[in-house]
């Protein structure tokens, strides 16, 4: 069984809740989307992909150009907001083209907090 | 048209610069104090250490780039260089030196126009031909530019005119061009052209004038028009 589709019998035992988790958190784009909800809690998908890519290319001096946060915003339309709705991590709202943390469970939202510190922090 | 009629013309698109970063960062938004639409902040989570901010740059509402603070701080605090040097060589630099041109600077600082100026001829000077038209407020401002002008004539196939507001009584530099008496229209802008030699890559223009003791205020765009029309203006103006 692909590994991502573990959550489909539903999100919210606790054990689906952890397994959600780690699967929102395995791709560097959606960590970074859900690092800035977990600040902000509610954004615009425009300003996400300027966020994502961004922060995930800036650091080492680069610039980011507008094909790349483009190109950005194209996989988190189509790829990684579809799958974040899927388990249960966000809202999505394609009136406002804006995203909320609101569903996300406390369980985690605790490890969404510890990956930012691990992988963002000093 | 006059360089004082070219300046009251400028009509810049509107810029917006979004700053991220988990503290509010001041002294980056006075870089851009008046120097864009506006400047905003948005805060990044508490732990995230502060060399991952970064600011966005909007124009007319369409994304233009995102920079690295600490990138950028080398650019706006910049060091001056000579022309030739290879340091103004480095392909990121290159780059944030093309992200804020077409920007009008209401607060730029002499430091930043030498900066500019220096990038310009560096062109000009990589270029080897086409045409550079610099003007100087006047000849004491050029004296100690004598030797880099003479160098850059000597060394490359440019065309060099420079143009100041007073009188030259000092020997002719080899290879530059010099109009003198030009006037108050000369004397109260600073202004670099250089036409590419017809390789809009290359083409750049600054135009910029002093305001009171809060520095200067200006442009620099490397729009192949905006350039050729403020060529002209500086050529009319030592008519």
């Amino acid at each position: 069984m692909d590994p991502e589709d573990l959550s489909s019998d539903g999100p919210r035992s606790s054990q689906n809740v952890i397994d959600n988790a780690f699967l929102a958190l395995r791709n560097r784009n959606r960590r970074f989307m859900c690092y800035f909800l977990l600040e902000h809690e509610t954004a615009l998908l425009s300003e996400l992909a300027d966020v994502v890519s961004g922060w995930t290319y800036t650091a080492d001096g680069r610039i980011v150009e507008s094909q790349c946060r483009d190109q950005c915003y194209l996989n988190l339309q189509h790829t990684h907001v579809p799958k974040l709705v899927e388990i249960g991590m966000v809202w999505y709202d394609d009136d406002t083209d804006s995203l909320s943390l609101a569903p996300c469970p406390d369980p985690a939202r605790e490890i969404v907090t510890r990956a930012c510190a691990m992988e963002t922090g000093s | 048209m006059t360089l004082s009629a070219y300046f009251a013309q400028i009509d810049p698109p509107t810029r917006t610069v979004t700053i991220y970063a988990p503290q509010p960062q001041p002294d980056v938004v006075d870089w851009f104090q008046t120097g864009v639409d506006a400047v905003d902040y948005r805060s990044l989570p508490d732990v995230t250490a502060a060399s991952q901010s970064f600011f966005v740059i909007h124009e007319d509402d369409a994304f233009v780039a995102a920079i690295g603070l600490e990138a950028a701080r080398e650019f706006l605090e910049p060091p001056i260089n000579e022309p030739w040097a290879d340091a103004l060589d480095d392909a990121s630099y290159r780059r944030l030196v093309e992200v804020f041109e077409s920007t009008v600077w209401h607060s730029l600082e002499r430091r930043q126009l030498l900066a500019v100026s220096r990038e310009i001829e560096n062109r000009a000077w990589r270029a080897g031909s086409g045409t550079l038209r610099v003007g100087f407020q006047n000849s004491d401002a050029l004296e100690p530019m004598e030797a880099v002008y003479a160098r850059l004539a000597a060394e490359s196939a440019l065309d060099i005119h420079v143009y100041i507001a007073d009188d030259w009584d000092r020997p002719s530099i080899p290879g530059v061009t010099i109009y003198a008496d030009g006037g108050d229209e000369i004397g109260s802008f600073w202004v670099l052209t250089f036409d590419g030699d017809g390789d809009p890559l290359r083409t750049s223009g600054l135009i910029a004038r002093e305001r009171d003791a809060d520095g200067f205020e200006g442009l620099w765009t490397d729009d192949t028009q905006l350039v050729a029309r403020l060529e002209r203006a500086l050529q009319a103006a030592s008519d």
